[in-house]
């Protein structure tokens, strides 16, 4: 990609347009004191009622709310049901919403990685480019594991350009390599978003309509140093249809909602985060891996696309080249329409341009469409039914809650969450199950075993 | 990505393979397929009573390989609650602890090492309690089943194999302390037809993801759904030709644990079909086109231009395409005409050739 020079060479502090200082402008002094003019936007942007603390007032108004005051003993004086209460609600946040969307599950993403001199500070450990990167490994294995026919890209953001690291390709390996190759790289200069949102708009171009193009982008600074106007790239990237997400790692930058906001049909919310916490940053780049809803104005392009299901051979008997990668192998996938040998799948053949894949990686998208729906919390009561978590047998606390201590309870607003049935029921089969198994089922399994193990329904399928 | 990642298992450090296997202990989830009527189109092969025996020889020799060992059985395909635990049941109340103790007595030597006893005599007693339900209800769903789909069951291995994978997911995070290796062992006699196949495959990637290896013991038909299970999770496929001689297979070819498979060559089919089946014609077809909102497989484009599935419509332009004849170059005849009037020299010939008719 000649890209670099194209955008790097006309990048001088004079030619740096006014808009483009005053976004770094805006966004570089609230290390100091947040300005006036700053603080009106973000007062005005951000929603009132998420400033709300329980008593009405903003969240710091409120009184320090000590941890240990939320565990009570119960009536023989044990404090174990509160506490598996607490590991439960921890546990609980993991469930996310299960609406079944139309998701464009046959993506194309750009990671855009920040390597400005920012990303050596050290207030994520061990610094911030290091955890970005490793983070991004994670994110790599997980996207190919959860949608094996896309593809990726990434690129990084240093001295003021956008350069590319690994090209647009299927091939999880390729990009891990260039990740690690990066680990040595010593983060420099600034970051310039413009830059680095047309080069993700170069490599989005030639997508096929039936995939989706979209762009990750991690960004760790405050400002943008760009060579041209920004809106223009944000309004060719309306045209293109690239749908950008960011991952703020400091504060809220006004540039960045806009270009979410724009890019995502005026949704900025789902669209652009701010991280709090190492676990935080984690949680929102796996968010990541989990495809889009398709949006309403694009709903016109479903298409049709010609794959090939080649066969694999064990062993030709003498190792052959491989067509993709001009490796010696033993055995091989065959293209079906020109019987080239192919080691690795899913691939798009190097001689026939025909996308190969096997039919169990179709198979991996699956629960993206056809996701589990959510059990729901069988609520305290005195006696329940069921004794043990139909998957995994372990036995649940069985005695009911006592009804004086739910109410003692509910006088402390937070203790009385913290109280549990620890049953979760999925209401298609009336099964009962722990919190383990719910955030198993749901995660990583996505069936649910009660519904499978009943013989007599037949409805499904 | 290769042959959905076999890449997962083989990236075992080679040096300490043999260190470390002998320490970590290992948990064997038996799933046994306990449908009537395949066992009885089996009859002339194999009883149940010979495989439980020779799974009983299994899980013992299983569980003296380590003293931390453990083993847990579950059942399938019955006709009685579908799939089911068999061992560990969970703590029950006291009339069935006496009935544990009536059938003591005549089902196990009560000699025998005690670790060996109590799962022998669960084992036995819950399969021999199940099939004593059997015939009753079967009756039930057959009745049942007159108004609305002729008494047919759904198939219960996967429920089965969801249950196994939930409980696996327990002792692996509970047992922080020491790691527990763990595989499962499918004994099934069903055919495909009773595999949902969306829910196999999400068991099967969830396996996948847990580094648990699906090993399947089949009898009856072969089944190539399950060789797709044990390919992606390195787990061993064996098609039982001999069923008088089970005990051997599941002593030697199914008994490997699988820290050793890297290392070992393993009895297993190479050759899978990977091939896909049309959702609308089911023949199985090399190149077809896939539905981009729900991945259904077509082997032809529909006559409405419609998903048959999903219901949503396709660009018109791009099925145009894709409907399109191949193009081919009117290459032949101008060669002639060239041939037949001027000799044109034959360099031009060719190069006028090789450039695609517009």
């Amino acid at each position: 990609m000649d890209s670099d020079e194209e955008f790097g060479t006309s990048l001088s502090p004079e030619e740096l347009s006014d808009d483009a200082i005053e976004v770094a402008d805006d966004a570089s002094t609230p290390v100091a004191g947040i300005s006036n003019r700053t603080r009106k936007k973000t007062v005005k942007k951000v929603n009132q009622v998420e400033l709300m603390g329980q008593s009405g007032g903003y969240s710091w108004e409120d009184e320090y709310r000590r941890s240990w005051d939320i565990v009570q003993e119960d009536e023989s004086g044990s404090i174990e049901s509160i506490v598996s209460g607490l590991v439960e609600a921890h546990k609980k946040r993991l469930l996310k919403n299960v609406t079944p969307f139309q998701r464009g599950i046959i993506r194309t993403l750009v990671l855009v990685l920040d390597f400005s001199k920012v990303m050596s500070e050290k207030d994520l450990r061990p610094s911030r480019a290091s955890l970005m990167l490793s983070y991004a490994i994670d994110f790599i294995n997980e996207f190919f594991d959860q949608n094996p026919i896309s593809q990726i890209g990434v690129v990084i953001m240093r001295n003021g350009l956008a350069q590319l690291v690994s090209e647009v390709s299927g091939n999880p390996f390729d990009h891990i390599e260039a990740l690690n190759k990066l680990k040595r790289v010593e983060p420099q200069g600034d970051p310039s978003l413009q830059n680095a949102l047309e080069m993700s708009r170069g490599l989005l171009m030639n997508t096929p309509t039936h995939s989706t193009r979209e762009v990750l982008i991690v960004f760790g600074a405050l400002f943008t140093s760009d060579p041209g106007d920004i809106q223009k790239t944000i309004t060719h990237l309306q045209k293109t249809a690239i749908r950008v997400r960011i991952i703020g790692l400091t504060a809220h930058v006004q540039i960045c909602n806009e270009i979410c906001e724009k890019t995502n049909f005026g949704d900025s919310k789902n669209s652009y985060w701010v991280i709090l916490n190492e676990k935080h940053f984690k949680e929102l780049f796996m968010d990541a891996v989990i495809p889009l809803a398709v949006a309403k104005s694009t709903t016109e392009k479903f298409t049709l696309v010609k794959m090939g299901f080649p066969s694999r051979v064990a062993n030709f008997g003498t190792p052959t080249f491989c067509s993709c990668h001009s490796k010696l192998i033993y055995g091989g996938y065959i293209c079906p329409s020109c019987k080239a040998n192919i080691c690795l799948l899913p691939t798009i053949c190097p001689c026939c341009n025909l996308m190969l894949i096997l039919s169990t990686h179709l198979a991996r998208s699956y629960h993206h469409l056809f996701p589990l729906k959510l059990f729901s919390e069988i609520p305290v009561s005195k006696a329940y039914e069921s004794t043990n978590c139909f998957g995994c047998q372990k036995s649940f606390p069985s005695k009911g809650v006592n009804s004086e201590l739910v109410h003692e309870a509910e006088k402390h607003r937070q203790t009385a969450d913290f109280i549990t049935s620890s049953r979760y029921r999925c209401e298609d089969c009336r099964k009962d199950f722990c919190i383990d198994c719910d955030v198993f089922v749901h995660e990583v399994l996505h069936n649910c075993p009660g519904c499978e193990a009943d013989n007599l329904r037949l409805d499904e399928e | 990505m290769d042959a959905i990642a076999d890449r997962a298992f083989e990236n075992v450090p080679s040096g300490n393979v043999l260190k470390e296997q002998d320490e970590t202990p290992s948990l064997l989830t038996v799933i046994l397929d306990l449908n009537p009527l395949q066992w009885r189109s089996l009859k002339a092969d194999i009883t149940l009573k010979d495989i439980s025996k020779s799974l009983l020889v299994m899980l013992n020799s299983h569980l003296s390989l380590n003293s931390s060992n453990t083993v847990a059985v579950l059942s399938s395909n019955s006709y009685k609650s579908g799939a089911q635990w068999i061992y560990p049941k969970p703590l029950e109340t006291d009339d069935t602890e006496t009935a544990k103790q009536r059938s003591h007595a005549h089902l196990v030597n009560p000699t025998m090492y005690r670790g060996f006893r109590i799962i022998n005599d669960s084992v036995l007693e819950e399969i021999s309690s199940i099939l004593d339900m059997e015939p009753d209800r079967f009756q039930d769903i057959g009745k049942r089943g007159k108004d609305d789909s002729k008494g047919k069951v759904k198939g219960t291995l996967v429920g089965a194999l969801s249950m196994a994978l939930t409980y696996i997911n327990r002792v692996q995070n509970t047992n922080d302390s020491t790691s527990i290796k763990s595989r499962i062992l499918i004994v099934s006699t069903s055919d495909d037809l009773t595999l949902p196949y969306i829910s196999m495959m999400n068991c099967t990637f969830a396996a996948q993801k847990m580094k648990v290896s699906i090993d399947v013991c089949k009898l009856g038909t072969d089944s190539t759904f399950l060789q797709q299970a044990c390919d992606s999770t390195n787990g061993v496929y064996m098609y039982i030709n001999h069923p008088s001689g089970l005990i051997q297979y599941l002593t030697t070819a199914l008994f490997i644990d699988p820290s050793l498979r890297p290392i070992m060559v393993l009895p297993t089919n190479t050759n899978i079909d990977f091939r896909a089946s049309c959702f609308l014609t089911s023949k199985i077809i090399d190149i077809g086109f896939v539905c981009s909102v729900c991945l259904c497989i077509l082997s032809i484009v529909p006559h409405d231009e419609k998903c048959p599935i999903c219901h949503s419509q396709f660009d018109p332009k791009i099925v145009k395409t894709l409907k399109a004849k191949p193009r081919t170059l009117p290459l032949i005849r101008k060669k002639r005409k060239l041939d037949s009037g001027a000799g044109a020299s034959e360099e031009t010939d060719t190069s006028r050739a090789a450039t695609p008719a517009k």
